[in-house]
């Protein structure tokens, strides 16, 4: 088969895995350096960055994961790259700028071992021969053993293992080949090899990214939709696994109707619900919401209408309007439209003297949503500071793009998570309401940590 | 009236900036400028003008350090700010900090948008330029960025050409419109010069400084298609045909097929959303991106500024 050939099955085998970043490490090599905030090379017709050559090893597998494109019983067309080759790809798109380096997965076409250790082969090619310090996001499969994951780790930015689905249950029904325990017991290991390569102590900034062992620790992806978990599930997943095996990033990737297998929803789930995780993920990473904060008074699944930072102000009406003057830094990134870029810049000018009503949309506030919720000595920006009643307030702060259904843009409500297909998502119960009831002890949640009162 | 004048670079810029500082009063207008005789402004005496740049650049990194490079990357704004850069530096050398942070000054507000406009495109192009093999070993990649960018280009990205048996690998980029080009030559040396076209920035790049190997590897030396500079506007296109030597080459590079049928794999069509492409990606970027280009370009489907229907 053609190099071409092969690339083109193989990138598009691998295009269901949302990350391409290329963020988090300062290696320098022979040919070429890690750009510490990541470079974006390219944007493809779906309006994703390409960062990095992402492919396959092979899409030859062994397992029979319902939602994947690649699992065993598909008919697609099979490839594997040789080491060689893909070597030699990964060069030339380099030296032209096309990628800042290489994401390298792969089908489970032999024993985890094996897999991985071909995997490692490429990038010890890369990293040896070539002298190549672009940045490597390899896969790293659960079941390989601690030697070989010690060697990806050194060879590897980043290293990454897929938690897939948000339950236990749900592996076993959609991926029965996959143990969810044995997925988190490879991110235990390799949170274990970055604890130690600090010295037991988690640093941060140019002490983590300089690290030899994974500098850009670790990531996973979670797909949504193809089982009927809720957003609480995955929101509080999410948040465990941050707070146990400390990743990176959680990625999440709405599923794609890949089969017509009736464990599946015979419809794929709106683009907005991935978006609004995206949204939550950020928050509790980055604005020190915790992961009950999101989605409170029992609600299952994030609302479609409001971002989660609008939807949490508007259930904390009491807290608002924000005195900018006076507020500190953690008060400022609550308040909507208001983020780290406007939060210092309200810092600066209180300390400049220059704060005033007037002087918030110099700032970089998105003021269609802040100014609702804000004073600045005592005074409202034009046209807030009287009372609009919530229905009101919430239809101002709506963000909900029109209406398109499908992965095209935002399903009709209520209508996210229900097989409208009639499918019954196999032994995965789906309640009418289309809001599953997911038992508190489910064994991957526990794994983390959920369920013991640790969230 | 007070009109200053200086010539658009960084010297001239920076000694303005030092003129205006020793001064204490700021200019009622700037202009850029080498014709000062036709202008009749006020330059800064080529006598002072090193002295005075770097007096202001220490002077404005002790008000604040953050000065210096946001007036740095405020210069390289393609719509000049001068006059704000003058008035913010002089503002900063009486107030300090606080006039960095004040945030809706305008003058500040000016200086700020023009160094973000700046960043962004630095951002942008750090990705989305492409480059191509010509004359050897050399690699040349050409853009028509809204700002000057092309040095910090450069020398962000000098490490992904690495060496080969023959030194360090010579590359270039080529800003077409301001015809600047920026890079590492065949003496390993970085460098920045005037490059009127591709031809020129191919030759630059291949020449070999005196006692010098000859001959490198002939790896990769087929010189490949690089467009000419967009036509101006109202030329009807004339000046800015793909050059000859592109027109008539019928070979391919078989590393552009792959990245593109790579390009085309990676983008999954059930979400396919072009407007977000669109976005992050604008058209007038696209002229220079391999994979924005179609794999065959008969002559007949030559566009007359190089670009292919
Ligand atoms: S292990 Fe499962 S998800 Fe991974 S390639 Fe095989 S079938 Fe697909």
């Amino acid at each position: 088969m053609e190099t071409a050939e092969k690339l083109a099955i193989l990138a598009a085998s691998a295009r269901y895995d949302a990350s391409c970043a290329s963020s988090g490490s300062t290696r320098r090599g022979a040919l070429g350096a890690a750009s510490v905030g990541g470079v974006c090379h390219a944007w493809t017709e779906d309006g994703r960055c390409v960062s990095l050559l992402k492919v396959l090893l092979s899409n030859r597998c062994r397992y029979d994961c319902a939602y994947c494109a690649n699992r065993a019983s598909a008919e697609v067309p099979r490839a594997a790259f040789e080491t060689d080759e893909l070597v030699r790809i990964v060069v030339s798109f380099y030296r032209r700028n096309y990628i800042e380096g290489l994401f390298l997965s792969s089908g489970v076409f032999a024993e985890p071992d094996t897999v991985m250790e071909r995997m490692n082969e490429v990038a010890r090619r890369l990293r040896r021969d070539e002298g190549f310090g672009g940045y490597i996001h390899l896969k790293a499969i659960p079941g390989a053993g601690e030697r070989t994951l010690a060697e990806a780790g050194f060879l590897a930015d980043r290293l990454s293992a897929n938690i897939e689905l948000p339950t236990a249950r749900a592996l076993a029904v959609l991926a029965p080949d996959k143990d969810g325990r044995a997925i988190v017991g490879m991110m235990r290991a390799i949170d274990g090899r970055i604890l130690e390569d600090t010295d037991g102590r988690h640093r941060s900034g140019a002490a983590r990214r300089n690290r030899a062992w994974a500098p850009a620790g670790q990531s996973t992806q979670l797909v949504v939709g193809a089982s009927p978990d809720s957003d609480r599930e995955i929101v509080t997943l999410a948040g465990a696994l941050y707070r146990e095996v400390r990743l990176r990033r959680v990625y999440y990737s709405a599923y794609l109707p890949v089969s017509a297998d009736p464990r599946l929803p015979g419809s794929p789930p709106p683009l907005l619900r991935e978006h609004r995780l995206y949204q939550a993920d950020w928050l509790v990473r980055r604005y020190g919401f915790s992961t009950g904060e999101i989605l409170e008074d029992g609600a299952e699944n994030l609302d479609p209408e409001l971002d989660p930072k609008s939807a949490w102000a508007l259930r904390h009406l009491d807290r608002f309007p924000v005195e900018l003057a006076k507020a500190p830094w953690e008060e400022l990134l609550r308040v909507p439209g208001i983020g780290a870029t406007g939060a210092r810049r309200i810092l600066e000018s209180r300390r400049a003297g220059g704060l005033s009503v007037e002087a918030l949309p110099s700032l970089g506030l998105v003021m269609k949503r802040a100014r609702w919720f804000v004073t600045v000595h005592g005074r409202a920006p034009a046209g807030a500071g009287k009372d609009l009643g919530l229905p009101r307030l919430r239809a101002l702060l709506s963000d909900r793009p029109a209406t398109r259904g499908g992965v095209d843009g935002t399903a009709p409500a209520g209508g996210t998570r229900r097989d409208e297909a009639g499918g019954t998502h196999g032994a995965v119960p789906v309640p009418a309401d289309g809001i599953p009831t997911v038992p508190a002890a489910d064994p991957l949640q526990l794994e983390l940590g959920i369920g013991k009162g640790a969230a | 009236m007070n009109v200053l004048v200086h010539d658009g670079d960084a010297a001239g810029f920076w000694a303005l900036i030092g003129l205006a500082l020793e001064e204490g009063s700021c200019p009622d207008s700037v202009a850029r400028t080498d014709r000062q005789d036709l202008f009749g402004g006020r330059a800064v005496p080529s006598a002072r003008s090193a002295l005075l740049a770097s007096r202001a650049r220490v002077r404005l990194e002790l008000a604040d350090h953050r000065a210096p490079d946001e007036l740095e990357l405020a210069r390289r704004r393609g719509r000049p700010v001068d006059l704000a850069c003058l008035r913010l530096a002089l503002a900063l050398d009486r107030d300090g900090p606080d006039a960095f942070d004040r945030h809706a000054d305008p003058d500040r507000r000016a200086v700020r948008a023009a160094a973000d406009a700046v960043r962004r495109e630095f951002h942008r192009l750090e990705g989305l330029l492409r480059f191509k093999p010509v004359s050897g070993r050399a690699w040349l990649a050409t853009c028509e960025p809204d700002n000057e960018l092309v040095d910090l280009l450069a020398a962000h990205l000098a490490p992904r050409f690495g060496s080969d048996s023959a030194g360090p690998v010579p590359f270039g980029v080529l800003d077409l419109g301001r015809c600047a080009l920026a890079g590492r030559g065949p003496d390993s040396r970085i460098f920045t010069e005037a490059c009127r076209d591709v031809e020129a920035a191919a030759s630059r790049l291949a020449a070999r400084p005196a006692g010098a190997p000859s001959a490198p590897p002939a790896a990769e030396r087929a010189p490949l298609p690089l467009p000419a500079r967009s036509s101006p506007r109202g030329d009807g296109g004339a000046s800015g045909r793909m050059d000859p030597e592109a027109r008539n080459h019928e070979d391919r590079d078989p590393d552009e097929e792959l990245w593109r049928a790579y390009f085309e794999a990676a983008s999954n069509p059930v979400r396919a959303n072009p407007e977000l492409q669109r976005r992050f990606v604008p058209e007038r970027y696209r002229r220079h991106l391999t994979e924005f280009q179609a794999a065959r370009a008969p002559r007949d489907e030559m566009h007359p500024r190089g670009e292919v229907r």
